[in-house]
């Protein structure tokens, strides 16, 4: 008895094991090789219409049958419910960090500026005009009001802008270094009793004085939610904003929702703002509900929700999405890439040519296809393809094994008696730091080290929690690492990566003329001048070989096809078009 | 009794001193930090937020700052939430321990009659059956079993929500929103039962059949009384005693969240909460929720010793 019994129970653990191995689904796990999908070709063709079976990675894939839509969902006739991760209750436009909060924000505030599909900034709540010398910035307001009625006057906006420069602000905007206002600091230091660069002209005009000229001043005012100084003023004691953190959960703005109910962990429910200056919302109650990744699909086939922020982009979540039928899916290009970063005092990465030859001697498309089984493109420069700043004038380094080995001659490095390659007596070993558990670095390992093997060039991966190697990087003691990074509206915020200095640039990347570029960027409100700027910068971090630039992946917007009205892009989010959608 | 339980409430400062210098050194020298994940920021901003929150200080002066304030009853900071840490704890602890007190009476409860049935048909067919069926539950994989309990019963049959704790956008009141999150539990809870009661009900057999096999036991079926009451009185009281400290160790259990629930049922615990205040190096969450979890522990022995003396006159006498 207790024999066969032990047998059975062996043999129920072994099955249970399987299943666990099944269970444990990583969303950017390489696709198996039974499946049969048809990537489009590399790189050129990848602009023609998909033929019939052919994967379609960007863009909207339309509901093919919306009125299979679950019932409950149906019989929503006022509510849209969108499915996020949990916000975490920070409702303050200043304060806002996670992405989750700043749907939350975004949804009751309204701020100067709004940003549009390809990250310009359009007037929204207002519009603002440069003056000559390009230091002051006027901003003017249109007829709105707060949820609560009263209007939006210039007087709010400064209360806004000066709660940024207060020596207690501890939120996520570091807004004297994108917006010096003349006299910020002796009201910081608590010298002056207000800030002298901020002007109230009229109760429809204000100005504002920069000692330098910053186009990222845009980034902090343009943005910013405007809060109601009658509200929030009295939470507001110079140097003390201890208060103002009572008033997270009590969120009043001029945007098109207001804040009914927030259950921490669960739901945010708002109901539409009849004061809306751009005329109330259509849909009268808006919930963002709370959902893991674990079940978000299943709540969005079970109708109980509307739509969907968070799920991962993969093949498999791609094809269950299209098989609801009901489902209007957008792929978009995420707002970052992934790139490898290379320690620039090395002084085998000083060389130029060994840079290269690390790009050119690399299957970059077959790690991509790899991790994201074609749901991601492999990427050249520093920018998102939907940016206004985009450009594709730039060396695509395809690979190229001949080429990276020639470069590698001329740079030196001669293949020894072993097959590496070695140079005044020293070995090509490059150690690559990389963080574990990590999808994209399952891929990339064992490609580069075989690929690099080919050039005669030993590479050694060195695992570690990311956190651990974060501070390895800002302590700059590393060789090559891989990482993502992610992108705003405004390109010249990519000068903190690739300026001499920049806060981000732990890579010691240094090029005169990118941080020249950089400075005139940043002093001129002209966009295409500043393309032009900036197309210039993209094209020497190419050819310089700034960083191994990697690939730009995807993310989604599910949305019930009952619900029309969603047109997003990588920098315009669904929240800005909460006040458009409607339900059929 | 009473100069007792404060001597052994007194015992237990030294060893939370010695909790928190452990926590606040550890977590001293965990790498990376809330202020430098944030890319936008110059170095100067985020010097000086390191400053604000007091990051910079070296461990003695963090320690010390942090231990006054504990003594206050106040965590700390999230940087994170931008709210004190007890704030946080309270906005979430309660609905972990809700669903965890649930679960905690339901599997003890089937534990022990299962225990003791088994344990009083030890090598019956019954006892390797339940034996059988217990080491399965067990060794089911607990997130792939949550995922399919929600497809069976959720997706495929709407018999239960999917998930979460309240009816979106159902603003019920009362007795209707008691039921609604009722409902909302009775997947996470068979789940978390199902996964809970294996263990339990191995160590309450196990306990139970030392028990039976003493003499006292042959002494009471000698003595004409019935079996029921030599099972259930004299044999499981007796059982029970070593079980205390197991409730002891129950107690941060309930405060401490259950991942799957969270993640799988999405109901909105602490688990996740500390979880990510981990993965963002939210400094005084860790730090503070780390150490309220070692208070309930050290509270919890402190109840379980108390419990013996009330529950074994053994122990009483020493």
């Amino acid at each position: 008895m207790k024999k066969k019994l032990l047998i059975l129970l062996s043999a129920v653990m072994a099955f249970s094991l399987i299943l666990s191995a099944c269970g444990g689904g990583d969303a950017a796990k390489p696709a198996d090789p039974g499946t049969k999908v048809e990537t489009p070709a590399e790189g050129e063709n990848a602009g023609e219409t998909p033929a019939e079976g052919e994967l379609v990675t960007e863009g909207t894939i339309k509901a093919t049958d919306p009125s299979k839509s679950p019932a409950n969902a149906t019989a929503r006739k006022d509510t849209v419910i969108v499915g996020m991760p949990a916000p975490s209750g920070v409702f303050h436009p200043q304060y806002s960090e996670i992405a989750y909060d700043v749907y939350v924000t975004e949804t009751i505030f309204a701020s100067i500026l709004q940003v549009q599909k390809d990250g310009t900034y359009a007037p929204s709540l207002g519009n603002y005009k440069v003056s000559e010398d390009k230091k002051t910035l006027t901003f003017t307001l249109e007829d709105a009001k707060f949820s609560d009625g009263k209007p939006v006057t210039a007087e709010d906006v400064a209360f806004t802008f000066t709660l940024f420069y207060d020596k207690s602000y501890d939120g996520p905007t570091d807004a004297y270094a994108y917006a010096p206002i003349v006299g910020a600091k002796d009201y910081k230091e608590g010298k002056a009793q207000s800030i002298s660069g901020i002007k109230v002209v009229d109760p429809k005009t204000l100005e504002v004085t920069l000692e330098t000229p910053s186009v990222l001043a845009l980034d902090v005012f343009g943005v910013a939610g405007i809060l109601p100084k009658h509200v929030y003023g009295a939470a507001y004691k110079p140097g003390d904003l201890s208060k103002m953190k009572d008033t997270f959960t009590k969120p009043v703005g001029a945007g098109p929702y207001k804040l009914e109910k927030f259950v921490a962990g669960q739901e945010v429910v708002f109901k539409a703002n009849e004061h809306y200056f751009k005329g109330a919302p259509k849909v009268p109650n808006l919930i963002y509900k709370v959902t893991t990744e674990e079940t978000n699909m299943q709540l969005v086939q079970t109708g109980d929700t509307d739509g969907e922020t968070n799920i991962s982009a993969s093949l498999d979540n791609v094809e269950a999405i299209k098989s609801l039928e009901f489902a209007d899916l957008t792929l978009n290009p995420t707002n970052g890439y992934g790139y490898i970063g290379l320690n620039h005092k090395d002084e085998r990465f000083k060389d130029k040519k060994v840079r290269q030859a690390l790009v050119y001697g690399l299957q970059r498309q077959e790690i991509v296809d790899g991790v994201y089984q074609g749901l991601a493109d492999v990427v050249n420069v520093p920018q998102s393809k939907v940016s206004w700043a985009y450009t594709d004038e730039v060396n695509k380094y395809d690979y190229d094994l001949e080429k990276a080995k020639a470069l590698l001659d001329e740079a030196g490095w001669k293949e020894g008696a072993d097959g590496i390659r070695e140079k005044d007596g020293k070995k090509f070993k490059i150690t690559f730091t990389a963080s574990t558990p990590n999808a994209v670095n399952e891929v990339l390992i064992p490609i580069a080290k075989e690929n690099y093997a080919k050039l005669g060039i030993e590479f050694v991966p060195d695992q570690m929690d990311f956190n651990a190697l974060q501070d390895k990087v800002k302590k700059g003691d590393f060789e090559m690492v891989f990482l993502a990074v992610g992108l705003t509206p405004n390109p010249q915020t990519a000068q903190g990566t690739l300026r001499t200095g920049g806060n981000q640039n732990d890579y010691f990347f240094s090029n005169a003329r990118v941080d020249e570029l950089f400075k005139l960027a940043n002093e001129e409100f002209d966009l295409d001048k500043r393309k032009a700027y900036y197309k210039e910068i993209y094209q020497i971090a190419n050819e310089e070989v700034a960083h191994i630039y990697l690939y730009q992946r995807r993310d989604t917007l599910t949305a019930n096809a009952r619900v029309k009205g969603f047109d997003v892009s990588p920098y315009k989010r669904f929240t800005f078009d909460t006040p458009v959608i409607e339900i059929q | 009794m009473t100069t007792q339980v404060i001597r052994r409430l007194l015992q237990t400062i030294p060893t939370l001193i010695g909790v928190s210098i452990v926590l606040v050194l550890i977590f001293h020298l965990i790498p990376g930090n809330f202020v430098d994940s944030n890319p936008t920021i110059s170095k100067e901003r985020a010097a000086e937020l390191k400053e604000m929150y007091g990051l910079t200080d070296p461990v003695h002066i963090k320690y010390l700052k942090w231990a006054k304030g504990v003594a206050t009853g106040d965590l700390g900071y999230s940087i994170q939430h931008k709210q004190p840490v007890t704030t946080i704890i309270d906005r979430y602890v309660w609905n972990s321990v809700l669903i965890a007190g649930v679960v905690l009476i339901f599997s003890w409860t089937i534990a022990i009659f299962v225990g003791v049935f088994s344990a009083v048909r030890q090598h019956s067919f019954y006892d390797g059956l339940i034996t059988f069926l217990v080491f399965a539950v067990m060794s089911l994989p607990s997130f792939f079993i949550g995922l399919l309990a929600i497809k069976f019963f959720a997706v495929d049959n709407r018999i239960f929500p999917v998930g979460g704790m309240i009816t979106t956008g159902a603003n019920y009141e009362g007795w209707a929103h008691i039921w609604d999150v009722i409902e909302h539990m009775f997947l996470p809870v068979i789940v978390l039962t199902a996964l809970n009661v294996g263990g339990l009900t191995r160590y309450f057999r196990t306990s139970m059949l030392d028990v039976i096999k003493q003499d006292f036991i042959r002494t009471a079926r000698a003595k004409g009384l019935k079996e029921r009451t030599v099972i259930f009185k004299h044999a499981l009281r007796n059982a029970l005693i070593p079980a205390i400290t197991l409730l002891g160790f129950e107690i941060p259990g309930l405060f401490a969240g259950a991942m799957i629930t969270e993640k799988i049922f999405n109901w909105p615990g602490i688990g996740s909460i500390f979880l990510n205040a981990i993965n963002a190096r939210d400094y005084f969450l860790m730090l503070g929720y780390t150490f309220f979890i070692a208070f309930l522990t050290i509270i919890g022995n402190v109840i379980a010793d108390l419990l013996y003396r009330v529950a074994d006159p053994r122990v009483r006498m020493k």
